[in-house]
């Protein structure tokens, strides 16, 4: 049978498309291949121009861009005005997105304008009994167990568990078709206003929302490094996590460990200094993440999971890394 | 400045230990144990900022809830913290709510009700939903603020600072009333003495019965609640470089020892190994390139 399109709402940073989107789009196109209905792309703001090839390879068959000037910021007005025209136009039977922090802002307040169903969190959707409506999987009860939640009605809305379903190889696809939808917006209707936005203090914010983590290994206790670490942390505005045997040394804070029995974090760089690469550690970085690593030892496990691998000793490689970004940060 | 609201929500005990109705739609405590609910962490963070609020600007401070009779007990602790006033929108322990029509209820009660702003809690943890507050402020037809770790009111101007990815912050302003959710963390909640919870006048929590037929209906249904994970994660197969330890390993931890192909090991002059990272840095964009 044929529903109607699935959307997906697609975010993306300047240079590259958030992977819970891309999970999102793989789960919309399993949805539409069983509902032989057509996958639409969604994104606000500003195009992305150059992000395109990305989604070349995902199964997608077009892509609304929806634009206008006063949604190049994010506002939950903005958003839920623009997203309600363009769903009334079109009509989709189901709406997909990644539970970002922004999704949740404004889908629930989507949702309740056009008074239709939302499951936040699912892990699965499925085409309901009798191919009408959805059935969406989520956790609840804090993990403990699945509910599954059916409805009939459409468009139905379901925010997907970022990281529950793993995004699968690309593989090459038909060309994307590209339209352009600018929705009616009024400044008056737009009642909230960012005054300013501030980079959150590497000292203090959690670790798995980093993009650059700096982790500190025992190599940087042994030989008496930590200050020089902290100097190049403060330099990168990076955090400093750390290894296990760094906890124990007082050195990092429980909160701040990586590993099996510490933190799993996901930032777009590691930088593991004196870092031997122990399974217990390496367990808690996402294979995502890029590893620069700075270890004496050649033979170490790190540089097996590392981009970039440099064979040398912290005491003589830090000050000088250090040097050269004063040196930038000077120029 | 007028009224503040704080909605609160009863969320199941982490510590509970739950098991399957038989009809496997509801869940319930275990045998020996009670009904453990307690209020969502969120929307205690809510009331200690609400509670500050109303110590500067000299207001009064509503709390409201739509929840079964169980809930009392947390009504009187936010009355003995400081909450001025609570309602407590009453619904019977079978009609289980979700936040679609606890939304409804609550905004038909406060629309009868004078305020300046409506705070509550980011997140219904036991059931990881974040819609609460953004489905009230519609249906009041507000400006929302989401995860706000602090709030100040200004004249009739609310400013927020609100935590964003990456562990920025963002201030945000809008005009009152609006709604403001409140990150978990923003505040710790405070312990109430026992005594002081007795003293709680039953007068200061106004009852409310809501009758079944007034509860609006779900737009989803719970067909089914079960224990297995529905579906395994995709992980990427093990790289064909691996050796067959190697990609054993790879495949017990989920992809986890995936080797970097591309893999580039430096060594020898210290000047040009920092050249190299700093090349690196700039690469992928941490630093600006010159
Ligand atoms: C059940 C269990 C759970 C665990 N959970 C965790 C966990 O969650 N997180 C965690 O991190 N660990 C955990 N561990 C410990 C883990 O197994 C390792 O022991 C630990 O990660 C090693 O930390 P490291 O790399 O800092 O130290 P080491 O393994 O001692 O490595 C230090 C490295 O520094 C290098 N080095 C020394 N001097 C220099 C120098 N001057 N310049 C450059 N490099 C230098 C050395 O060559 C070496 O490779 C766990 C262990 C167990 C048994």
């Amino acid at each position: 049978m044929t529903l109607g399109d699935i959307f997906v709402f697609a975010e993306y940073t300047t240079n590259r498309w958030l992977d819970g989107s891309l999970e999102a789009i793989q789960e919309g196109a399993r949805v539409a291949r069983q509902t032989a209905s057509n996958l639409v792309v969604i994104t606000i703001g500003t195009p992305c121009a150059d992000l395109d090839a990305v989604l070349e390879k995902q199964p997608i068959q077009s892509l609304i861009s929806v634009e206008h000037p006063l949604l190049t910021t994010f506002s939950t007005d903005g958003y839920v005005i623009a997203l309600s025209q363009l769903i009334e136009q079109y009509m989709p039977s189901l709406f997909i997105a990644s539970a970002t922090l922004t999704s949740q802002d404004f889908i629930p307040r989507l949702c309740a304008r056009l008074k239709a169903p939302l499951v936040s969190n699912c892990v699965r959707i499925s085409l309901g009994d009798n191919q009408r409506g959805f059935v969406f999987v989520k956790p609840t009860h804090y993990g403990q167990f699945y509910t599954t939640f059916a409805c009939e009605q459409t468009p139905a809305f379901a925010m997907l568990l970022p990281g529950a379903i793993g995004i699968q190889p690309p593989s090459e696809y038909s060309p994307i078709q590209v339209k352009t939808f600018t929705p009616h917006i009024s400044p008056d209707d737009i009642r909230t206003s960012m005054l300013e936005r501030t980079k959150g203090d590497p000292r203090s914010i959690d670790i798995r929302e980093a993009s650059v983590i700096i982790g500190a290994g025992r190599g940087v206790a042994e030989s008496d490094c930590w200050q020089t670490v902290e100097s190049l942390a403060d330099l990168l505005q990076a955090p400093i996590a750390g290894t296990r045997p760094l906890l124990d040394q007082g050195l990092v804070r429980r909160e701040r460990v990586i590993g099996q029995t510490g933190k799993n974090v996901k930032p777009d760089v590691y930088i593991a200094l004196g870092i031997s690469g122990a399974y217990y550690h390496i367990q808690g970085i996402n294979p995502a993440s890029t590893i620069v690593a700075v270890n004496i030892d050649r033979k170490a496990p790190i540089f097996t999971h590392s981009k970039l691998g440099i064979v040398g000793d912290l005491r003589q490689i830090l000050p000088e890394i250090i040097d050269r970004l004063q040196k930038l940060k000077r120029d | 400045m007028r009224n503040i609201i704080v909605c609160i929500h009863q969320v199941f005990d982490p510590l509970a230990s739950l098991q399957l109705s038989a009809n496997e739609k509801a869940v319930c405590p275990q045998a020996d144990e009670e009904h453990l609910l307690t209020i969502e962490p969120s929307d205690l963070a809510a009331l200690e900022i609400a509670l500050q609020l109303q110590k500067t600007h000299q207001t009064t401070l509503t709390v409201i809830c739509a929840a079964s009779a169980a809930a009392k007990d947390d009504l009187r602790y936010c009355v003995a913290r400081g909450a001025t006033n609570a309602i407590h929108l009453l619904v019977s322990e079978e009609d289980r709510l979700d936040t679609w029509n606890t939304s409804l209820l609550i905004a038909e009660q406060l629309k009868q009700i004078s305020f300046s702003l409506i705070l509550c809690g980011e997140i219904w943890q036991d059931i990881m939903d974040r819609s609460f507050g953004p489905f009230l402020a519609e249906h009041l037809g507000l400006p929302q603020i989401t995860r706000a770790e602090h709030v100040e009111i200004h004249n009739d101007t609310i400013q927020a600072r609100s935590v964003c990815d990456h562990g920025d912050r963002e201030l945000i302003t809008c005009p009152c009333p609006a709604l403001i959710t409140i990150a978990r963390f923003a505040q710790q909640p405070q312990y109430v003495a026992m005594k002081k919870r007795l003293h709680v006048t039953d007068a200061s929590i106004k009852t409310i019965p809501v009758d079944e037929k007034a509860i609006p209906s779900a737009l989803t249904q719970i067909s089914m609640i079960g224990y297995p994970r529905p579906r395994v994660k995709y992980q990427p197969p093990p790289e064909k470089n691996l050796s067959a330890s190697e990609r054993l390993k790879s495949l017990i931890q989920g992809g986890q020892t995936k080797k970097q192909s591309d893999l580039t090991i430096h060594e020898g002059d210290t000047a040009v190994l920092a050249q190299k990272v700093i090349a690196f840095l700039e690469e992928t964009g941490i630093i600006s390139k010159q």
